[in-house]
């Protein structure tokens, strides 16, 4: 499997110059106020005694690999001509779009404390040019160098015009890890990523998702959190223009875990488009919370949003806390949401049942059927080139629940 | 200078013109045999409780509340704006209007009993009500209950005549349900109550025909905080009613009360508000209910006045089969921000609940819907599903749907929520237009076709009042 290590150093920080203009009040008027919910907010409180731990050790980031999926069996292609090497004026343009990522109020002690300690090379730059398609999907692993420390990476993908891609990542957790993936699409350009969060240690950590989407582009994500012994928050933030979409699509597994998944869409501009659909599952003292919020902006209109949530409880001290919010400024919208949760229905597993099927043998069907529904919306169009990776995220899959479910 | 004069004259005309929108602005002078001190001290609550001749306990449940209320701090969500610009300092807290209670209208002060005429009280009572309250300021003017229903056992009486007369039965209940601990409003209520609706209902009795409240606060810079306590004995049922209004003045005014119901095994209450406080009334209300064994406790809540509203309606399930509902609807206007919701505990295994919100924004209101619903490890087969809809009449207006759902238990439990929020659908409205209704009568059509899951569980005359406020509000926007 021919592996390909691409770490580009530059000469500046763009993250400590970011850190000063995010406080600036022009800012404001680029994002119009948010009206945050300090209810009932996560504490990243919570995480400061593992985080402090780590840190003591030193800051460490993780080795960045980008490998070709040749898992599939097809050649292994020089994905580097597409991803290109970073020039001063890109650099330019790179620092005014970070600018368009505001701070969040829950995470901003990470946040302030990723753009004030990481020097240069924290920062990893994926590109792709314009008007290209990569037609390999290229794997990216992220994962640990020395455990003890604490690990800061910091990964900006940017997409310009027309471009057209698919990327998976997986990703390895150090003990605590602070990741920050920024992804910027340009006018019309498309991206489907998948994102697997493969943890099969204990571990803790901060992930953010940063996504900015200009005029008509269109993105697809797979957001996949398996987690065994995990404490986390993981943030995902989607900023939309006109005309373009945004759909997520994730699965949160959960044994001896405590996540907090927080998924904030903004709508800024008319037209544009999110679908989200998040499945959690949480088995043994686990402790799943999906926080959905789509927020439409005064001023636009024909915007639409959709949020699913589906909780299945599989017992043993388990909670799931479900807050899908809406908060819409304007009237021409259509803006739904849907939440519902319980446990594997008996009267299913009594219908397989009275066909045949033994009692475990029916719940591992219908538990492969509730991920399945969201693995194969987010393989839709490219089941060839993503068996392997598909294959991976079945067998964590498996892993956790210790028990085979694939067929 | 002429156009100076005419700019004036449109101003005055505009003043009257909103006047006359909210049909009950009116007011009449003020009347009182006493009137506390603007602002708040130990000194006045001890007071309230000495001009009421309360029991020591009580005055001490008081001034313990009062010291709760000044550690408490200003909830920080919600209208926090709006919150933090109510002035403790500016509000009366007592204003004692009557010499007593009277049981027949013509004993009530000719002001206070036109004023009840105006909203239409005596009739109504006449016609559909086993029991009548009117609460004018801080106390009670008028009271009275059918002689059948009295002779059943059925308690209908205000709370400080509660407090006097069935000492022990309130002495047992009050504040169990929300103690002064609860929020910086309940404090502010346990210190300063007066007013507010008893109910006992003993076992095995049906209350056939609602009971109502009426409240109104007609003085400027008045806090009303009256104490509702409704206990239903075994197998009983109830379904009480309240109102409220108030004269539009340019200061504020601010209602916070505190109600409390307890349904014991297999009984049931229903609790309907229609709020329609006028545009500069502070509404900030608690109201929790606790249902025990095969209970069922029904909240029909209608928001359609006031600046602030925060109101959540609770029930907690503690009893095996127990069920809670809570049916709401909220109209947010011009400067008005509704931030309703609902909160059901489950805590017991079989229970079910069911919650409904309805929305309407207009003319750059705000809505809010904040729900929780909670379920408890070893509550199995607890069913709850929630509903929320907003209708959104411009482009100036907001909505916000925050559900929370906590869930700890597996077994059998099934939680299901859905919101939407959508504009009044073009296609109906060419639908309609095409068959020669008018735009204008077609949406009020689709709105009320909205609200109607809502207007169906009220009495006739209600949904009829209701349906015709609602078209009243909405006049800017349908014509």
């Amino acid at each position: 499997m021919a592996k390909i290590t691409i770490q580009k150093k530059i000469k500046t920080n763009p993250f400590e110059e970011l850190s000063k203009l995010l406080n600036t009040p022009e800012l404001e008027s680029v994002y119009p106020h948010r009206q945050m919910e300090p209810w009932r907010r996560f504490d990243p409180a919570k995480l400061l005694p593992a985080f402090a731990e780590n840190l003591q050790n030193g800051i460490t980031m993780s080795s960045v690999k980008i490998a070709e999926s040749s898992e599939s069996g097809r050649p292994a292609l020089n994905s580097a001509a597409k991803w290109k090497s970073v020039d001063e004026i890109f650099l330019q343009k790179a620092r005014n779009n970070l600018k368009l990522f505001k701070k969040t109020e829950a995470t901003e002690f990470f946040e302030n404390f990723i753009s004030k300690s990481v020097s240069d090379e924290h920062l990893h730059i994926l590109k792709l040019s314009k008007n290209e398609t990569c037609e390999q999907i290229p794997v990216i692993e992220i994962s640990p160098v020395d455990e003890n420390k604490l690990h800061v990476n910091i990964i900006y993908i940017y997409c310009e015009e027309f471009s057209n891609a698919t990327i998976n990542i997986i990703k390895k957790p150090g003990s605590f890890d602070l990741t920050i993936l920024y992804i910027f699409q340009e006018k019309k350009s498309r991206l489907q990523l998948r994102h697997l969060d493969e943890n099969n240690r204990p571990s803790q950590g901060v992930n953010f998702l940063k996504y900015h989407q200009e005029d008509g582009s269109i993105s697809k994500s797979g957001i996949y959190n398996l987690c065994n012994s995990q404490s986390k928050k993981v943030f995902v933030e989607s900023n939309l223009r006109e005309n373009s979409s945004a759909e997520f699509m994730g699965i949160f597994l959960g044994r001896y875990s405590n996540v907090d998944h927080d998924f904030l869409v903004n709508h800024l501009e008319s037209f544009s488009k999110s679908n989200l659909l998040f499945k959690m599952s949480v088995m043994d003292d686990s402790y799943g919370v999906f926080w959905g919020n789509a927020d439409i902006v005064a001023g636009t209109r024909g915007c639409e949003a959709y949020q699913q949530n589906k909780n299945l409880i599989l017992g043993n001290h388990s909670r799931v806390d479900a807050i899908p919010r809406l908060g819409i400024h304007t009237e021409n919208v259509i803006a739904a949401h849907g939440s519902a949760t319980g446990e594997i229905s008996e009267e299913e597993v009594f219908y397989m049942m009275s066909r045949g099927l033994s009692y475990a043998e029916a719940r591992k069907l219908l538990l492969r059927g509730f991920f399945e529904d969201v693995l194969r919306k987010s393989f839709e169009h490219d089941v060839d080139e993503a068996d392997a990776f598909l294959e991976r995220i079945w067998k964590n899959i498996q892993n956790i629940l210790g028990v085979e479910i694939s067929v | 200078m002429n156009d100076l004069e005419s700019t004036k004259a449109k101003s005055k005309d505009k003043a009257s013109f909103e006047k006359e929108d909210y049909k009950y602005g009116f007011h009449d002078a003020e009347q009182f045999i006493f009137k506390a001190e603007r602002g708040l001290t130990e000194e006045i609550v001890r007071n309230i409780s000495k001009i009421k001749n309360e029991p020591q306990w009580m005055t001490d449940f008081r001034v313990e509340s009062y010291r709760i209320f000044l550690e408490k701090p200003m909830p920080n969500w919600g209208d926090v704006k709006g919150l933090n610009s109510i002035d403790f300092e500016s509000i009366y807290y007592y204003l004692k209007p009557t010499g007593g209670q009277e049981r027949s209208w013509d004993d009530v002060p000719e002001d206070i009993k036109n004023t009840f005429e105006k909203l239409g009280i005596p009739e109504a009572e006449q016609k559909f009500l086993g029991g009548v309250t009117a609460q004018y300021e801080s106390e009670v003017v008028y009271h009275s209950i059918r002689e059948d229903l009295e002779k059943l056992g059925v308690i209908f009486t205000d709370m400080d005549t509660a407090l006097r007369e069935h000492s022990d039965i309130v002495k047992k209940y009050f504040s169990t349900i929300i103690p002064p601990s609860d929020n910086k409003f309940a404090a502010l209520n346990s210190a300063v109550w007066s007013g507010g609706s008893f109910i006992y209902v003993p076992p095995d009795t049906d209350v056939a025909i609602p009971l109502q409240a009426y409240f109104r606060i007609n003085a400027k810079n008045m806090g009303q905080f009256e104490r509702t306590l409704i206990i239903t004995d075994k197998n009983s049922k109830v379904h009480y009613i309240e109102g409220c209004t108030a004269p539009t003045y340019s200061t504020d005014s601010l209602h916070s009360a505190v109600v409390e119901l307890i349904a014991m095994e297999g009984s049931t209450i229903r609790y309907s508000t229609i709020q329609n406080w006028s545009n500069n009334v502070y509404n900030l209300v608690t109201k929790r209910a606790v249902a025990y064994e095969n209970a069922r406790v029904e909240w029909v809540d209608g928001n359609i006045g006031s600046k602030v509203t925060m109101k959540y309606p609770a029930v907690y399930l503690k009893g095996r089969g127990a069920h809670g509902e809570v049916l709401s609807i909220a109209y947010a206007g011009k400067g008005q921000h509704q931030d309703a919701g609902a909160k059901i505990v489950h805590a017991a295994p079989d229970t079910t609940s069911s919650i409904l919100s309805k929305s309407l924004t207009k003319d750059g209101g705000q809505s809010t819907y904040r729900g929780l619903i909670k379920v408890y490890k070893d509550s199995i087969n607890s069913k709850s599903s929630v509903k929320c809809d907003a209708l959104m009449l411009d482009n100036k207006s907001t909505s916000l749907t925050l559900p929370y759902m906590e869930i700890e238990e597996e077994r059998g439990v099934r939680v299901q929520h859905e919101a939407t929020v959508s504009k009044v659908d073009d296609d109906m409205l060419f639908f309609m237009t095409s068959r020669g209704i008018s735009e204008d009568d077609a949406k009020g059509m689709v709105i009320n076709g909205f609200i109607e899951p809502f207007t169906r569980e009220l009495p006739m005359e209600y949904a009829v009042e209701l349906n015709r406020l609602i078209q009243l509000e909405m006049q800017g926007a349908i014509g």
